[in-house]
């Protein structure tokens, strides 16, 4: 994109202004130095001169001879100087006079024909020199061996002095006026280089140097620019923010240099995808910026969205192995979701990391929902630290029994979080926890569950109630500390006088699957865990990891339990799955019983354990002390040994 | 002593001023031609290795007349600094003299005596028309009203003296 030059900047005319000024200062000073010179050798020269004639005139002075008096003075007009002088004897009178006359006859005082009324006056001799600004009178005593022979008197102008000055002021203004324009002219090559070395340094700083393309400053340039035009002009574009799926794992696995090729290339792809008028920006990192213009609308969007996916996920040749990658795509219409350049980054933002929550090398739409959920996990993760830094206040957990599917006895208990904030709202788990894993608090929202599990036990034990085992969800973000996380449960447990054999884990499929979760779950087995798999068969599962990390149970997942038993399916892989999990002596949970069908297809297939609203709800502690009451005493609890 | 060379100077110059009213005045005129006779003085330089004191000037006149008498009135005066002697000598003993004023009426003796002082540095003056063919360097005149000199250059060398050439210039005529 071609910039105009900008005018010079307010500094580069300062600097002219004052080399200017100081050109001016020192010309002046110049001048009035010539003009003091030249006025001292003026008078210097006119002494001399004068000396001259007071010598070649002293004879005619004593002689009173009038025409060689004459013929001296009359030699005096020779210097420009001299406009006039005259040679008066001994006794004042006038012998001889030259130029612009108007000297009286007689030297000092009036005299016989002078009269005051004579045309034009004649203005009396000074008594001795006297030098204007413009002109002066010289007066001085013509000596004979030490005797007064006359006086000669002389009119001088110090005009054509000026005049030479201002010949030597335009002359050197001339010259200087005329250096600088060749010096200027000399220079205009240097100054255009330099500008151009300018221009190129800023294309740099506008320059991603690994992809060539824009940088992020250019890009945010180009939307603010973007902006004010759609303000103006009333055109519509839109804004695409991009980041690279699981571009940490290729960099990875491949190194460094390989990254940057993928970057590379990605950027390559993306640009010929586009068109010309399109920008494409590397943002930083593996996020890219793109700006679509004269598309407002969603669907001409949704197609180079499309577009660009396409493009990325065919398969880049880095080595040794070919690689792939996915990209999520925040889209916002312009001038449609916003007019301001940081909302409109915003919002792009937000409906990336929605594409990115969504699943992944896919393209979200900027709407008010995204918008709103945004505002609400900032919220709910603002009241949850609060809450959490207040020693949990508002938050408690839930206890939903596992009762036995043939006895019907209490087996166990899932402790769930509940949250009740401070305006009294409950927030659900399923938001909470989300935002809890997001935000990194479920580290502590976890210990601080497990910590209160073990008031609660206090709590159940002083009622007479004693929990079989207690299970309690472990999210995959807590295992990312690594073993940490198994010394800080045991030091809660320490705390409270529990033992870990009491304690089930429950862990998503996926969290198994994670090479960092591995030696996290061995610690956690190693220190008297039992671990059970939440939410069987709706990840990834490698069955050679049940054996592996001996897992003490599984528990389907409500999805395939809710089919039951209509749906053939979900029957048959229920069924599969209890059979497996029998074979493999891995106890089986049932999760979100609801109808005595369910259970009973259940109970048929061998699966013994089942949760869900049919057999109870999540309930407080004084709720379940209170459940626990009510049932029928035969219920006593038993311990399911791991 | 200068003052009164000066008011002397003064009153001569006066006097010129009303020289075409009084231009008749033969006075006046011998008044002007001693001024002249004296002020020549203060041109001239004499040698050194002449028989003249240089402390003093000494103006010597032969004869008698109205410019004789002009001349004596003059003596004592400071001229350019030296004290001015007026003497009146014979003709057959000018001794000691700078310069020498021949009255017209001493022209018959200046015949047998005049080439004699020639080369002894002494300024020769007169006012007569027969002495100036007869050696005098100076030769005073009237011309107009106005009182002019001629001057012999080549006697006033020949004598070794060194005439300004300020005067030179006003010289109504110079001979050379």
């Amino acid at each position: 994109m071609q910039q105009p030059l900008d005018s010079p900047p307010l500094s580069q005319r300062l600097n002219l202004l004052l080399t200017a000024l100081a050109l001016v200062i020192s010309f002046v000073l110049l001048m009035l130095h010539q003009l003091v010179v030249g006025r001292h050798n003026v008078i210097e020269e006119l002494n001399t001169e004068a000396a001259i004639i007071g010598v070649n005139s002293a004879a005619a002075l004593v002689f009173n001879d009038a025409k060689a008096a004459q013929e001296t003075i009359d030699s005096a007009r020779l210097s420009p100087r001299i406009t006039g002088g005259a040679l008066y004897r001994h006794d004042g009178q006038r012998l001889a006079a030259t130029g612009d006359g108007n000297f009286p006859s007689r030297l000092d005082g009036g005299a016989a024909g002078d009269s005051a009324l004579a045309v034009p006056p004649v203005p009396p001799v000074p008594q001795a020199t006297s030098y204007g600004v413009l002109d002066g009178v010289f007066r001085d005593e013509i000596r004979v061996a030490g005797a007064k022979a006359g006086t000669l008197v002389i009119h001088m102008s110090f005009v054509s002095l000026y005049w030479r000055l201002l010949e030597y002021a335009v002359g050197v203004t001339g010259i200087a006026a005329v250096a600088l324009l060749l010096a200027y002219r000399f220079t205009r090559r240097l100054r255009q280089r330099t500008a151009k070395a300018e221009a190129e340094l800023e294309q740099f700083a506008f320059k991603d140097q690994l992809t060539g393309l824009p940088n992020r400053r250019m890009f945010e340039r180009e939307l603010r620019q973007l902006v004010e035009r759609v303000g103006r002009d009333g055109s519509s574009a839109a804004l695409l923010l991009i980041d690279v799926d699981d571009f940490k794992n290729i960099n990875d696995s491949l190194g460094h240099e390989m990254g940057d090729l993928v970057l590379k290339l990605i950027g390559d792809r993306l640009t010929a995808s586009l068109r010309s008028v399109d920008v494409v920006a590397r943002l930083g990192g593996d996020e890219f910026g793109v700006i679509l213009h004269g598309i407002g609308a969603s669907d001409a969007a949704t197609k180079v969205a499309r577009q660009m996916i396409d493009a990325v996920n065919k398969p880049l040749p880095t080595r040794p192995t070919a690689s792939h990658v996915g990209l999520s795509i925040g889209m916002v219409l312009i001038p449609a979701d916003g007019r301001d350049a940081n909302t409109l980054l915003r919002f792009a933002d937000m409906a990336m990391y929605a594409a990115k929550a969504q699943g992944k090398n896919g393209f979200r739409f900027f709407s008010d929902e995204i918008d709103q959920r945004v505002r609400e996990d900032l919220l709910t993760e603002g009241g949850l630290r609060e809450a959490l830094s207040d020693g949990g206040r508002g938050l408690s957990m839930a206890y939903q029994p596992q009762i036995c599917a043939l006895t019907g006895q209490l087996l166990g208990v899932e402790a769930l979080a509940r949250w009740c904030n401070a305006d009294g709202r409950q927030i659900s788990p399923v938001v909470f926890i989300r935002v809890a894993e997001r935000t990194g608090q479920i580290t502590e929202l976890g210990r601080w569950g497990l910590a209160q599990v073990c008031r609660d036990l206090a709590f159940f034990r002083e009622r007479g109630v004693r929990l079989p085992r207690v299970a309690l969800n472990v999210s995959p973000r807590q295992l990312l500390r690594g073993e940490s996380v198994v010394r800080i449960f045991q030091e809660t447990l320490a705390q409270f006088g529990e033992s870990a054999a009491m304690f089930e884990l429950e862990l998503t499929e996926n969290a198994l699957m994670e090479d960092s979760g591995a030696a996290v779950l061995g610690a956690f087995k190693a220190a008297g865990f039992m671990l059970s798999i939440d939410d069987f068969g709706t990840g990834y599962s490698s069955l050679g990891y049940l054996k592996r990390f001996h897992v003490a149970s599984l528990k389907i997942d409500q999805s395939f339990v809710r089919g039951l038993p209509q749906d053939d399916e979900n029957a048959a892989i229920v069924s599969a799955v209890v059979k497996m999990a029998i074979a493999l002596n891995i106890q089986v949970v049932a999760e979100g019983v609801e109808t005595e069908a369910q259970a009973e297809f259940l109970r048929s297939c061998g699966c013994h354990i089942l949760q869900g609203y049919l057999l109870g709800h999540p309930l407080s502690p004084i709720q379940f002390v209170d459940f626990m009451a009510r049932r029928p005493v035969e219920s006593a609890p038993l311990v399911v040994g791991a | 002593m200068m003052a009164i060379f000066r008011r002397i100077v003064v009153a001569l110059a006066i006097l010129l001023m009303a020289l075409p009213a009084l231009s008749q005045r033969e006075g006046a005129e011998a008044d002007v031609k001693a001024a002249v006779i004296a002020n020549m003085m203060l041109f001239v330089e004499w040698p050194l290795g002449g028989t003249q004191v240089l402390d003093r000037r000494n103006l010597c006149y032969l004869g008698a007349g109205p410019v004789t008498s002009a001349l004596a009135q003059l003596d004592g005066q400071l001229l350019g600094g030296r004290r001015l002697r007026v003497v009146r000598v014979d003709a057959a003993a000018v001794f000691d003299c700078h310069a020498l004023y021949v009255a017209g009426s001493e022209a018959a003796s200046w015949r047998r005596n005049g080439p004699s002082l020639k080369g002894r540095g002494v300024l020769l003056m007169a006012d007569s028309a027969e002495l100036s063919q007869q050696g005098a360097m100076i030769h005073l005149d009237v011309e107009n009203g106005r009182v002019v000199f001629d001057v012999d250059l080549r006697a006033v060398q020949l004598s070794g003296l060194v005439l300004s050439s300020k005067v030179l210039r006003l010289a109504r005529q110079v001979r050379d």
